[in-house]
């Protein structure tokens, strides 16, 4: 009789993940939010469940995986784990986010279709949604890693939020309002462009097509990506998961020097 | 002494003999038409002559120059100029020009001094009807003519010169046709009483409909798209703006229609779609908005400031049972001295709160926000439209009188009708159905 292969640390919090109604009741909001939009043309649904989701899925990914990540003796049993309790956790932070991105993107699906959005913006929005999961997955990782203590991971997480998606916008509107007189445009598209979720937003008003293309950086960007609609959604979500594996890397080092 | 009988009807014979001279010589009448075959030599012209074109390439250029001549192109006449000037001038009044189609039009794109297809110079009432000239410089100059008729233009240009330019043409009416590819669709300079109504207007390179300095005119049923900056009337006063769809103008400096320094213009009726910005009034004092659909904007109505070293009035505006309608932003005032009424507008993202279901709804609407205000001055951050960090900036805003600069409310909100998503719901229940199908396969196998 052959004995069952032991489940890995990404299945074990895959599955942990994708289990806990609480992803599930998440994942619902999105389309019971959209019918507030369903009256209004697709693409203002679209960009307004895609500012929930922005508002509402860090903290909520943060809330669910941050706990998990950072329980002192699942933490202690890692780090017993010879030679490789780095890989371990990274597993574990790949797992994790992989169980929350099924429920919150199928949610985000029916939220486009709730909003009547075309095809193309429906899969960018799920797309966005889906690097917002995966860049705050890995930054759920990184937190817990770093405090170890579920309440300083959230904050710590929720501060990175604020500073990242409350405050970015109006900070860049400040920073461009102080440099009026100055050429700002390189750095805005310096600013928009480091940002993954800037970019799947830009990346949704293209493929919806609204006329807010209009200075030197939006014309710049349009011409960039005008090659195909999907193509800033497609670097939207290069950069996401280029930004959590770099976070999700770091963030196994950093229990890897914990544990020693 | 009282004349004889015979005398009597010899005078009355006599006066109606002159009658019928006077009637056969009057213009227009009893001439008899000239036909003109390729290759013909262009004939000496007398008023009322009547030309039938036959179908075929005819060389021109040529000028009409006497008064009341009727220009009657039969179906295939083409007239070709060779590529040198005007094609077809006329310099005399009443001219009728019909079904003529024009070639080799000059090279010259001067807005006021074009090489054009047909260019009528003091020909007053002249009437040009279904005037069809492809890939030319300029379609139509008029210039010094009152009262002048375009009628159901096809014009297609090399976006070089105007499609129809005119100067101190009071009067003129453009009507029917289309006109695409031009550098300005319809530019028209000091022509008051001027009419353009259901014209198309595509692609201009610069505008599509282009009114300066006049008083009255008036642009109806017009659709104008697809153009680099949109269309404008400036500097004038009393235009009627009515009917017209303006769509899909897009740029820095792009917008369905532009009022600048223009006097009590009315606008009712028209639709601003997809444009960067659908109405764009710059010192428009007395400007009266009524019932226009500002739908898919970056911004639906932006009020801006006069340029610096302007003399014009501020802009006075009142907007009134518009609809707008999935704009980045409905309303922005970048006009520190505008006057601005709102009344019994319809927002799509007003809250829809109506406790009494009069459709008018319980709370007042601000329109207006600190964010579209910047963005209209900065374009550039009109890329942060929709943001979620903006989004909550102008709900704080329009929730905490405190944070508002300049917020203009409108009283009488009103929703705009809801868009209708046929087999909408049927997609979000079988997307739904396949989600929670997803969901249960995961806890399946989690659970084994």
């Amino acid at each position: 009789m052959i004995a069952p292969r032991p489940l890995s640390f990404e299945a074990l919090h895959r599955r942990e993940l994708a289990r806990d109604p609480w992803v599930w009741v998440v994942a619902v909001m999105l389309p019971l939010t959209a019918f507030s939009w369903r009256t209004l043309a697709p693409e203002v649904g679209v960009m307004s469940v895609f500012g929930v989701a922005a508002l509402l899925l860090p903290p909520a990914v943060l809330a669910l995986l941050a706990p998990r990540l950072s329980r002192r003796t699942t933490w202690a049993f890692w780090g017993s784990l010879a030679p490789r309790p780095a890989g371990a956790y990274r597993g574990a932070v790949i797992g994790a986010t992989l169980g929350a991105l099924l429920p919150l993107s199928a949610g985000a699906a029916a939220a486009a279709a709730v909003v009547g959005a075309p095809p193309v913006p429906a899969a960018s929005l799920v797309a966005s949604v889906a690097a917002i999961v995966v860049a705050y997955g890995a930054l759920a990782g990184l937190v817990a890693a770093a405090t170890l203590e579920p309440a300083r991971a959230v904050a710590l997480g929720a501060v990175v939020w604020g500073l990242g998606v409350v405050a970015y916008e109006p900070a860049l509107v400040a920073l461009a309002v102080a440099f009026a007189e100055r050429a700002f445009e390189p750095y805005l598209a310096a600013l928009v462009l480091a940002h993954p979720l800037e970019i799947a937003r830009v990346a949704l008003l293209r493929a919806l097509d609204t006329p807010v293309f209009v200075g030197p950086t939006g014309l710049l960007l349009e011409r960039w990506w005008g090659w195909a609609p999907l193509g800033a959604a497609f670097w939207a979500g290069v950069t996401s998961l280029v930004g959590a594996a770099l976070l999700t890397l770091i963030a196994g080092g950093v229990l890897a020097r914990r544990a020693r | 002494m009282k004349p004889p009988p015979t005398a009597a009807a010899l005078r009355a014979g006599l006066a109606w003999l002159a009658l019928a001279a006077w009637a056969t010589a009057a213009p227009g009448a009893h001439v008899d038409p000239i036909t003109l075959a390729p290759g013909d030599p262009w004939p000496a012209l007398t008023a009322g002559a009547e030309l039938r074109l036959l179908p075929g390439v005819h060389a021109g250029p040529w000028t009409i120059d006497a008064p009341d001549v009727v220009l009657d192109a039969a179906p295939g006449a083409v007239l070709d100029g060779g590529g040198r000037g005007t094609v077809l001038t006329v310099t005399a009044p009443g001219v009728r020009i019909e079904g003529l189609t024009v070639t080799g039009v000059g090279p010259e794109p001067d807005l006021y001094a074009p090489d054009a297809a047909v260019a009528l110079f003091g020909a007053h009432g002249a009437r040009v009807r279904g005037l069809r000239a492809h890939g030319v410089t300029t379609g139509v100059h008029v210039e010094g003519a009152d009262d002048v008729r375009l009628l159901d233009l096809d014009l297609r240009g090399d976006a070089r010169g105007p499609g129809v330019t005119s100067y101190l043409t009071p009067g003129l009416h453009v009507e029917g046709g289309r006109i695409e590819g031009f550098l300005d669709g319809a530019y028209l300079e000091r022509a008051d009483g001027a009419l353009v109504a259901d014209v198309e207007v595509h692609g201009s390179r610069r505008y599509g409909l282009h009114v300066m300095f006049t008083a009255g005119v008036t642009l109806r049923d017009n659709v104008v798209a697809g153009g680099g900056v949109g269309s404008a009337v400036m500097y004038g006063r009393d235009a009627v703006v009515t009917g017209n769809l303006l769509e899909g103008h897009r740029g820095p400096m792009a917008f369905g229609l532009l009022l600048q320094e223009e006097r009590d213009a009315v606008l009712t009726g028209n639709t601003a779609r997809g444009n960067t910005v659908g109405l764009l009034l710059v010192a428009a004092p007395g400007a009266q908005l009524d019932g226009n659909r500002l739908e898919g904007n970056g911004v639906g109505v932006l009020l801006d400031r006069a340029p610096v070293g302007s003399v014009a009035d501020a802009s006075s505006v009142t907007i009134a049972d518009h609809a707008f309608v999935a704009n980045a932003a409905d309303l922005a005032v970048a006009d520190d001295g505008a006057a601005l009424t709102l009344r019994g507008n319809a927002y799509d993202r007003a809250p829809p709160l109506d406790l009494d279901g009069d459709g008018v709804l319980d709370l007042p609407y601000v329109a207006t926000s600190a964010f579209a205000a910047r963005a209209a001055r900065q374009p550039d951050l009109m890329l942060l439209a929709y943001g979620p960090g903006i989004a909550l900036w102008q709900r704080l805003e329009a929730s905490v009188p405190g944070l508002r600069g300049a917020a203009f409310a409108d009283p009488l909100p009103r929703l705009p009708a809801p868009v209708a998503r046929p087999g909408g719901a049927g997609w979000a229940a079988m997307l739904a159905a396949v989600a929670l199908a997803l969901g249960a396969v995961a806890n399946a196998r989690g659970r084994a």
